[in-house]
């Protein structure tokens, strides 16, 4: 079980190093802007990792899990109340910077982000 | 139940307003206002049952439950006194800007109600996730209204502002595993038990989170773009909620963070404020300079989390961020979104200028009160942190005062009184006045600051009779200039208290709203901008020097050593010593002539009053043979330079900071002469210096012109302007028999006894240069021929003209009888401890040292009757001048060379010119603009971070967060 | 190039300075802190068997409040964008297999997530699927046809009604209990039931509607600015 464990944790780090590196290093901001949910992916699969506890089931107490048992059947069930807020944030920031980097692109002719500098220093 | 109201109130008005929006626009706004109101009286209602305006209220707390049980199973709201109150400044902004906002892009509406309730939220959060959702709330709000804002840089704005949410998001989340992980909840206060790795793992992410939020350099990129490029009425409702809230929060993260060592805030917060503020000394655009200053306070919010603790946080950070977020508020509301350029085209300097200087932090206004208290701090810590606090705060100054001075035009009528931004003008008053109520107990107008006695008496004389003789010419100003007369008179009042301040910081705070009500006197001139920005950048650089002084010596203007040293600087700078007569110059040529008169005759000898009382002779002892130098050199070069200029004030200017070379040389000397002859001398130049640029006010109120080469032969128009001026030369150039042969008599015998024979000379040597200029105004000005257009020309006003009778009597009263002042002033100064040489004596008219005797009396009889005599003579000679138009020239049918080449006064000393070739070398405008050039280059390296390019920011943070890790995993094993 | 590099570099450094972290993050073999005492007490707090939902609509109300705020000012800000900068092209006549499966699919999807949403407390689902499923149904019908759907007159009111409701539904419990958002203002019934769990189901429900007419928002923006080609 612990190699599951690192795997998902090794990956959901690597999601986050590439959607970093991807925001770092893309030009053109709707990528950008998809490098932002890959590593948003990474960081809700972090966090839904660390409610993890090998061996249990959802935190749903019907006839499955008696609630005299809870404590030792389920897994953490507030990590997955954090990721769902989580995730649903992810969803309205990317609605909303999609939206402003399509207007983006179209009013100012383009989509790279290199030339969207006129405010500096 | 009122706090769940003063938090949700403007959430349910959002869901409202939504659905409204687009079917009733007016209603909408209405019912946004109404909510508005609502909550804002909900949030009174908790600040006064929290009882947060009183002592120790800021820290009474109040429970918001929600959800079921208790943390950290649910989730508190937590108000104190503290957040209630900056809650109170959340709604007053948003109720300030709605109306500007909203009512010009219609569906802002909800998103502008959500903030509020966001604002709050963030605030009064105690939960770590629960802080990111109002976070998120926050920044994906600030996109939208940004998008959606009036700006033709939006789409970049917003995208920087959405890939700077985006990083935030990321880090933060990183966080919340972390915490949970190693904690096992969630509350805030939990972050602080943490240990080892962890914990240093989360402080590194956490503090780039707070940072980049804050906009604390250097990670304040985005932040500079947002002021500049954001539609100006959203900065304004944004300055006082979002940003407030976020620095509010921030304040609370800090000091949770486990952090090995929090002293180190304070040393990120330093040099950030340093080279941050660098890096905007050149800045012109004024939304991008809101926005360094957003970042300077951004850096005395870590400075704060890193050296002050308990109540005196809460109240240090609430004072700094209300204050500074409605300051800028007001500023943003000023701005018409419309003038894409520059928004502050129009606005009215004046109203301006209050928020302004609340973000400075001058005197009284409140951010000042905790200004003090922060450097008080530091000072115990580490002077050289305090250093560089100050010179961070004076380089956000600088800017600043670019800012207003740029635009002091007149009042504008067009705008309603009840406006957003007067509105937000008079709550930044009403707030000054609330404070410095509060703050007035450290104030003190009677104590023993300042020895009692004769001399503290002169000074007291001069303040008071420089400020009501100036006063009566200042009503009305002179040609394209405004009255400064109630400036004068504030920064008069405010100066004759000067010598009754029962402490330090009275001092202090007379002394800084003097010089600014002066600064904004000389705002009134023509042509304003150039005077006024340098004289608010020296009086800034003096304040702040005195500042520093008086948190060195413990509430004391200065005590030995380093203090002492500040003190001396900030006198130098204020009189114009060592080169620093660059402000003079610039701000006496500028400003209204009698403005000038009273800067120069009265106002400056606050800095003569601030080195004789400040400190003990003893103190000044190891600085006086440089001090002395000093002075020297400056009334050499200063006279030389008054010489060569031909604007009459700008010779008077030059000419005034020659004369106080001569009391800076007096008081170096530290012996009982020195002192007597420096006192003595400031008391003549107070009466001489006054009548000559009362004069010269007379002189351009009647012919519109300072120039010498336009002027000549006003004798005969204004002979009494050239009486009094003609007396004040003599005196001045220290001929006998008037007063300034005395004062230089003394000053002599003063450096001969102290066997410094080389300054002795080029004092004498400075003489002479004086009299040339002093020749060379009175030939330019009065005689010769006089110009046709005028032949017109009036006496002066008597408005300047009556005080300058005044001045001229006293003036040879203390000619032929200077014993009136010396039989005071000589036991006084003898009384002085630490002052060496030996003691002058009087015996009836006759002042006696040992080097020898001058009888005033006997003198001045003896003058009288040379030229009597020669007056006689030429007068029963019986010739007559001829007289001589000045367009009686003939040329021979040359083409004639330019006017100012045919004027007889043009390039009057061209042979001492040409002689002295070298000196313009070492001008002192080229000394500064170097030292302006340097700091503009150093500055330059700083900006040059801040590419523009949203991804270098985004690297900036996380370079600054593996910095931060890898630096406290190296202090921790 | 460099750039690239130096990015890596960055990213690499930072990697493996926080590699030192792991030590701290071992696997756990039982419930600690927050969660045990959710698994604990759960049940007996909020009477829902479904914790996850115990701990969203109930323990942490305040966290989904400010999540559906999300929601709220993301769609608001995007139909205002939209609405002041059109994109600018017209929808386009929708294919004959849209045009059909939208008249049949909306009403089981519909059925679905109204399931969801109200069984939130019983089973996995709650306002958030159940929204995003009715959005869905929403968003089949819009495509099916080649104008705005009649139903997206009613989306503003829709959202304003839940979100009062949800607001009022936590003030109820400030009120009553003095907690903001308690889900025990009426009884918590007997555990397993529909109708229990307090206030739940009536949150979940508001949450549902809420994110349905947020999403069916964003979606009708898009269509009347002219995303859809």
């Amino acid at each position: 079980m612990n190699v599951f464990y690192w795997t998902v944790a090794g990956t959901a780090s690597g999601l986050i190093i590439v959607g970093l590196w991807g925001v770092l290093t893309r030009k053109n901001i709707l990528r950008i802007g998809l490098a932002f949910t890959i590593a948003d992916t990474g960081v809700n699969l972090l966090l839904v990792w660390s409610g993890y506890l090998p061996g249990r089931t959802t935190p749903i107490l019907n006839g499955d899990v008696p609630a005299a048992e809870a404590v030792s059947a389920v897994v953490d069930p507030l990590p997955q109340a954090l990721v769902l807020t989580s995730i649903v944030i992810g969803v309205a920031v990317a609605a909303l910077f999609v939206v402003v980097a399509v207007l983006a692109s179209r009013r100012l002719g383009t989509a790279d982000i290199r030339r969207m500098k006129e405010l500096k220093w | 139940m009122v706090t769940a109201l003063a938090v949700f109130l403007p959430l349910l008005g959002a869901f409202l307003t939504a659905w409204l929006t687009h079917r009733n626009e007016r209603l909408s706004l209405l019912i946004t206002r109404l909510f508005l109101l609502a909550g804002l009286a909900a949030i009174l209602v908790i600040a006064a049952r929290l009882g947060a305006v009183t002592d120790g209220g800021l820290e009474n707390t109040m429970i918001l439950r929600t959800g079921v049980m208790t943390p950290p199973l649910s989730i508190d709201l937590k108000v104190t006194g503290w957040s209630a109150l900056a809650a109170v400044v959340v709604y007053v902004g948003a109720l300030l800007g709605v109306g500007r906002f909203s009512g010009r892009i219609p569906g802002t509406q909800p998103l502008l109600l959500t903030l509020v309730t966001t604002s709050l939220g963030l605030m009064f959060a105690t939960d770590f996730f629960n802080s990111f959702v109002f976070i998120e709330i926050g920044s994906i709000i600030t996109i939208g209204l940004t998008a959606a804002g009036r700006c033709r840089r939006r789409w970049e704005v917003a995208l920087k502002t959405a890939m700077i949410s985006g990083l935030v998001t990321i880090l933060y989340l990183l966080a919340v595993v972390i915490v949970y992980r190693t904690t096992g909840e969630l509350r805030l206060t939990a972050i602080s038990t943490m240990t080892g790795f962890p914990a240093i793992l989360v402080s590194g992410l956490l503090l780039t989170v707070i940072m980049t939020e804050i906009k604390a350099f250097p990670l304040s990129g985005w932040g500079l773009d947002f002021y500049q490029g954001v539609d100006k009425n959203f900065a304004a409702v944004y300055s006082s909620t979002w940003s407030l809230a976020v620095l509010l929060w921030s304040a609370r993260m800090l000091t949770v963070l486990p952090l090995p060592d929090p002293g180190v805030l304070a040393r990120i917060g330093a040099g950030g404020l340093v080279l941050g503020q660098l890096a905007g000394l050149r800045q012109r655009d004024p939304g991008r300079m809101m926005g360094y200053s957003t970042s300077a306070y951004a850096s005395i919010l870590l400075i704060l989390a890193g050296t002050v603790h308990g109540a005196d946080y809460l109240s240090l950070t609430l004072l700094f961020f209300t204050f500074a977020s409605l300051s800028k508020t007001t500023v943003f509301l000023m701005a018409d979104p419309e003038e894409e350029d520059d928004p502050w085209k129009k606005v009215s300097g004046y109203v301006l200028l209050l928020p302004l200087l609340c973000i400075t932090g001058i005197p009284p206004f409140p951010v000042f009160w905790a200004k003090i208290r922060m450097l008080t701090v530091l000072a115990d810590i580490s002077p050289l942190l305090m250093g560089a606090v100050i010179l961070g705060l004076f380089f956000e100054s600088v800017y600043i005062y670019r800012l207003w001075s740029s635009r002091t035009g007149p009042w504008q009528k067009k705008r309603k009184y009840f406006d957003a931004a007067f509105m937000g003008a008079a709550l930044l008053a009403a707030g000054t006045v609330w404070t410095a109520a509060g703050a007035e107990q450290g104030l003190s107008l009677s104590g023993e600051l300042f020895r009692a006695g004769f001399v503290r008496d002169l000074f007291l004389a001069i303040f008071a009779g420089g400020t009501l003789l100036s006063l009566p010419g200042a009503f009305r100003g002179g040609p394209g200039e405004k009255s400064p007369a109630v400036w004068m008179l504030v920064s008069g009042v405010a100066l004759t208290l000067l010598p009754l301040s029962g402490n330090g910081l009275t001092f202090y705070v007379l002394w800084e709203i003097s010089a600014f009500a002066a600064v904004i006197g000389v705002s009134k001139g023509a042509r304003p901008s150039e005077g006024t920005f340098w004289f608010a950048v020296f009086a800034g650089a003096a304040g702040y020097l005195l500042l520093a002084s008086l948190v060195l010596s413990d509430g004391a203007v200065s005590s030995p050593g380093i203090p002492m040293l500040l003190v001396a600087a900030a006198a130098l700078l204020k009189m114009g010593q060592g080169g620093a007569h660059l402000w003079n110059v610039r701000a006496y040529s500028t400003a209204p002539s009698t403005m000038a008169a009273f800067l120069s005759g009265t106002s400056s000898k606050a800095a003569v009053f601030l080195l004789v009382f400040s400190a003990s002779a003893a103190a000044i002892l190891p600085l006086g043979t440089s001090l002395a130098w000093i002075g020297a050199l400056t009334a050499l070069g200063m006279a030389a330079m008054a010489s060569l200029e031909s604007d009459y004030k700008k010779v008077l200017a030059y000419a005034s900071v020659s004369q106080l070379g001569y009391v800076i040389m007096g008081i170096g000397l530290t012996s009982v002469l020195g002192w007597t002859a420096a006192i003595y001398h400031t008391f003549n130049h107070f009466l001489f210096k006054s009548i000559l640029f009362l004069g010269a006010a007379g002189v351009i109120a009647r012919t519109g012109t300072s120039d010498y080469d336009s002027l000549g032969g006003l004798v005969k128009r204004m002979p009494l302007t050239f009486t009094f001026t003609l007396i004040s030369v003599i005196a001045f150039a220290g001929v006998p028999p008037l007063s300034g042969f005395g004062s230089k008599w003394l000053l002599y015998n003063a450096l001969v006894e102290q066997g410094m024979l080389p300054l002795a000379l080029v004092a004498m040597f400075a003489s002479v240069v004086a009299f040339l200029y002093a020749f060379r105004l009175l030939y330019a000005v009065f005689l010769g021929q006089l110009a046709p257009r005028h032949y017109e020309v009036k006496e002066a006003p008597l408005a300047v003209l009556a005080p300058q009778g005044v001045f001229t009597a006293v003036l040879m009263a203390l000619s032929f009888r200077p014993t009136l002042l010396l039989d005071r002033l000589v036991p006084a100064v003898a009384s002085i401890a630490g002052l060496g040489g030996e003691i002058p004596v009087i015996e009836g008219t006759a002042l006696s040292t040992s080097l020898g005797y001058w009888d005033a009396w006997s003198v001045g009889m003896m003058v009288m009757g040379v030229f009597g005599f020669a007056f006689v003579f030429y007068w029963i000679s019986g010739r007559r001048p001829i007289h001589v138009g000045q367009l009686d020239i003939g040329f021979a049918g040359e083409l004639p060379p330019s006017p100012e080449e045919v004027h007889y006064a043009g390039d009057f000393f061209r042979p001492f010119r040409r002689a002295l070739a070298f000196l313009p070398e070492i001008h002192a405008s080229k000394v500064f603009g170097g030292i302006v050039k340097t700091a503009d280059l150093a500055g330059d390296v700083f900006r040059s971070l801040f590419t523009g390019d949203a991804r270098t920011y985004l690297l900036h943070s996380l370079i600054i967060l593996t910095v931060m890790i890898l630096w406290m995993k190296g202090g921790t094993p | 190039m460099i750039r690239t590099l130096f990015v890596l570099l960055v990213l690499l450094v930072l990697a493996a300075a926080a590699t030192s972290v792991i030590p701290h993050l071992k696997m756990r073999t039982e419930l600690d802190g927050a969660g045990l005492e959710y698994a604990r007490r759960g049940l007996e707090d909020t009477g829902s068997i479904n914790l996850v939902t115990a701990v969203i609509v109930a323990y942490r109300g305040l966290d989904t409040l400010g999540e559906v705020v999300v929601l709220f000012s993301a769609a608001t800000s995007v139909m205002l964008i939209l609405s002041l900068f059109p994109l600018g092209r017209g929808p386009t006549d929708p294919s004959f297999i849209v045009a059909h499966t939208a008249r049949v699919l909306p009403a089981p999807i519909m059925l679905l997530a109204v399931y969801f949403t109200t069984h939130s407390h019983l089973s996995p689902g709650g306002g958030f699927p159940g929204g995003t499923i009715m959005a869905s149904a929403f968003l089949l019908v819009m495509l099916g046809s080649s104008s705005t759907p009649a139903g997206s007159k009613i989306l503003p009111a829709l959202e304003a009604l839940s979100g009062t409701t949800f607001g009022l539904l936590g003030l109820w419990g400030t009120m009553t209990l003095g907690q903001f958002l308690n889900n025990r203002v009426i009884g918590i019934g007997n555990p397993g039931y529909l109708v229990s769990a307090g206030i739940i189901p009536l949150v979940s429900l508001a949450i549902g509607v809420k994110v349905a007419s947020e999403f069916s928002g964003i979606f009708a923006a898009f269509r009347k600015s002219g995303g859809n080609r």
